[in-house]
């Protein structure tokens, strides 16, 4: 046990003209070995933001890292050059991406996109002892045929199928981090959560952290121990999943757990939160989430709640818990 | 794959053959070749005599059913100008004309690829913006207009090369450099704007997840899957070749394919040109064919379908 990265006040802004936009604001998080935490929010609040910007992954053409520091393995991984970054990216650190089919090359069999795994990191293996180290891995990752399935093109296989390479990729060098963007959204329900499972006992095996990025609160319940609620690039609230569920601290997650539990058991209307998540230019001087909340008081037009530590150690960014702020 | 291959190879001969007839027919109706074979002043008789000893003077239809039972029996043709067969004289223009098109071929394929790739990678560097400008140029400046103006300054100024003909190495640099400067802007900018759409795309990045150097994620991924319009372009060009460029070799006085081709034409050597034109039409439908099996070499997806 132990902490594998440290996450300190990033910030990742859209650089266009005028005033950047802050997509990840001064967001810190801590991730501990075997661990599993859950960046949930809306599309459009910065969870995949985040989560690419760890490895570098932003795309640089529009996007800046802009402040912060990312502490991993006692190195600041924003000061690292480009190539020492490499040797991290796939190895220590790897990703599991949100569509399976545009993360893999359409042009290459598995076994030449599998085996390039090694090849970037400098490991050397006969044709024959990696086939057979390939083949055993896609036997853990619950492909059947896996010796065919080497020779096969991505396009051959179902999208859960392809998942499971990238899952099988994704831990063939044992990392310290999996980040998850939304490694399911792009399959259909019976096979997300055997992907799910599927990571989630590797995972376990492995003792690697984990950082599972969805907007699923069904997931985030059966496989994370941490949660942290983004909106509109802040950390909102961050809690113990127990906590999280049986009570929510921030209005913002209320209203997240009403609209998932309004879902499955919906025979009327649907719940929804009133409003979408808006952007925001320059320095901010209010609640970001006021606008749509039930619960805002005059105070959050005016100024900014800082992240309130409750005495349970839960974090949330809410002026109604000013009082509760437990003593530090 | 057997019905698939006689099919294509049907399409082909139906193409062609349909480029030919209409050449044929078309052709027949631009006047009279007797005007250029014989001299202003010759009486009508000679006139008569010349256009029977040529079958000129069958309908139109009888001499288009002789013609094609001829190719059939692979006879060609002979020139009305030159008395000679008209395989023997594509003979001879065919190697000088192939002689200027693969360099030409070669420098425009492998710099535009390499230009564009640099500039992809590098894009909004002075190098891409060089690039691209000039690749502007190259696409709107008539190869006519370069020409001349290459002569201008390398031979009349500079006097570092002939200002035309056959020969020597030093014969072949201007119009090779001018033949190579059109297609060579249009794989430079296609390679770019190909590339640039796979570097943004998801896929790109999981690759550079994995941990992936530049080189490998640059040559082996993008580059390769940005190849398949590049290839469309190149085939083009390829098939272009055999036919040659009327205008390049009109302005180098280059003796290949292309000035037999514009000759016989202004002259209405018929013969000449029909075949002129069943050989490029020719190539360019093979190369078609051949870059449309190659897309299947580069992409495992057009080869199951």
């Amino acid at each position: 046990m132990g902490e594998i990265i440290a996450i300190k006040d990033l910030q990742t802004c859209y650089v266009d003209q005028g005033n950047p936009i802050a997509a990840v604001d001064r967001v810190s998080l801590t991730l501990n070995a075997g661990e599993t935490v859950a960046v949930v929010g809306e599309s459009g609040c910065g969870k995949s933001t985040l989560a690419k910007s760890i490895i570098r992954l932003h795309n640089e053409s529009y996007t800046r890292i802009t402040e912060g520091s990312i502490c991993f393995e006692g190195r600041d991984l924003l000061t690292l050059t480009e190539s020492e970054l490499r040797q991290i990216r796939g190895n220590q650190i790897t990703m599991i991406f949100q569509n399976p089919l545009s993360a893999l090359d359409p042009l290459f069999t598995i076994r030449q996109q599998m085996s390039e795994m090694f090849e970037f990191h400098g490991i050397k293996l006969k044709p024959k002892e990696r086939d057979a180290f390939l083949t055993e891995l896609l036997k853990k990752v619950q492909i059947s045929s896996p010796k065919e399935r080497l020779s096969a093109y991505p396009h051959q296989l179902s999208g859960g199928m392809q998942q499971r390479i990238l899952i099988a990729m994704a831990i063939v060098l044992k990392p310290r981090l999996i980040i998850a963007d939304e490694p399911t959204t792009a399959l259909d329900v019976t096979t997300q959560a055997q992907i799910l499972y599927l990571l989630h006992c590797l995972q376990q095996e492995l003792q690697s952290g984990m950082l599972l990025i969805t907007h699923d609160l069904g997931i985030v319940s059966q496989y994370s121990d941490r949660v942290c609620v983004m909106y509109a690039g802040v950390v909102m609230e961050e809690a113990a999943t127990e906590k999280i569920f049986a009570d929510p601290a921030h209005p913002y997650t209320q209203a997240l757990l009403k609209v998932a539990m309004s879902l499955p058991y919906s025979t009327g209307e649907l719940y929804s939160i009133p409003g979408s998540v808006r952007k925001f230019r320059g320095p901010v001087q209010q609640c970001r989430f006021c606008e749509r909340c039930a619960k805002a008081l005059p105070r959050c037009r005016e100024e900014e709640p800082p992240l309130f530590k409750l005495a349970d150690g839960s974090k949330v960014r809410c002026w109604l818990y000013e009082r509760e702020t437990a003593n530090d | 794959m057997l019905i698939y291959s006689l099919k294509k190879i049907l399409r082909m001969v139906c193409t062609v053959f349909f480029v030919i007839s209409v050449v044929f027919i078309f052709s027949r109706l631009t006047g009279d070749p007797t005007l250029y074979l014989l001299s202003d002043d010759a009486p009508l008789s000679a006139r008569i005599e010349l256009r029977e000893q040529l079958g000129l003077d069958r309908p139109i239809m009888e001499q288009y059913s002789s013609y094609i039972s001829g190719l059939t029996r692979g006879d060609m043709g002979t020139s009305f100008a030159f008395q000679k067969p008209v395989v023997d004289l594509y003979a001879e223009a065919l190697p000088k004309t192939i002689q200027l098109g693969i360099p030409a071929l070669i420098i425009s394929v492998m710099a535009g690829v390499f230009l564009g790739v640099v500039s992809a990678v590098k894009k909004d560097s002075a190098l891409d913006r060089i690039t691209m400008v000039s690749s502007v140029v190259g696409y709107t400046i008539p190869q006519f207009v370069l020409g001349i103006i290459m002569i201008y300054v390398f031979s009349l100024k500079l006097k570092l090369f002939p200002s035309g003909g056959y020969g020597t190495i030093r014969h072949l640099i201007m119009p090779v450099l001018v033949s190579c400067f059109g297609p060579l802007a249009k794989v430079s900018r296609l390679t770019r704007s190909s590339m640039l759409e796979v570097i943004n795309s998801d896929f790109l990045r999981a690759i550079k997840a994995k941990g992936a150097s530049k080189h490998a994620l640059v040559f082996r991924h993008a580059l390769r899957n940005s190849l398949i319009p590049v290839l469309t372009i190149v085939g083009m060009e390829v098939g272009g070749i055999i036919g040659g460029s009327a205008i390049i070799e009109s302005v180098f006085a280059w003796p290949g394919v292309g000035r037999l081709i514009t000759e016989s034409a202004i002259q209405r050597d018929f013969p000449v040109l029909q075949y002129g034109i069943l050989i490029s039409a020719a190539a360019v439908t093979i190369t078609n064919t051949l870059v449309d099996l190659s897309y299947a070499y580069i992409d495992p997806r057009i080869r199951e379908s």
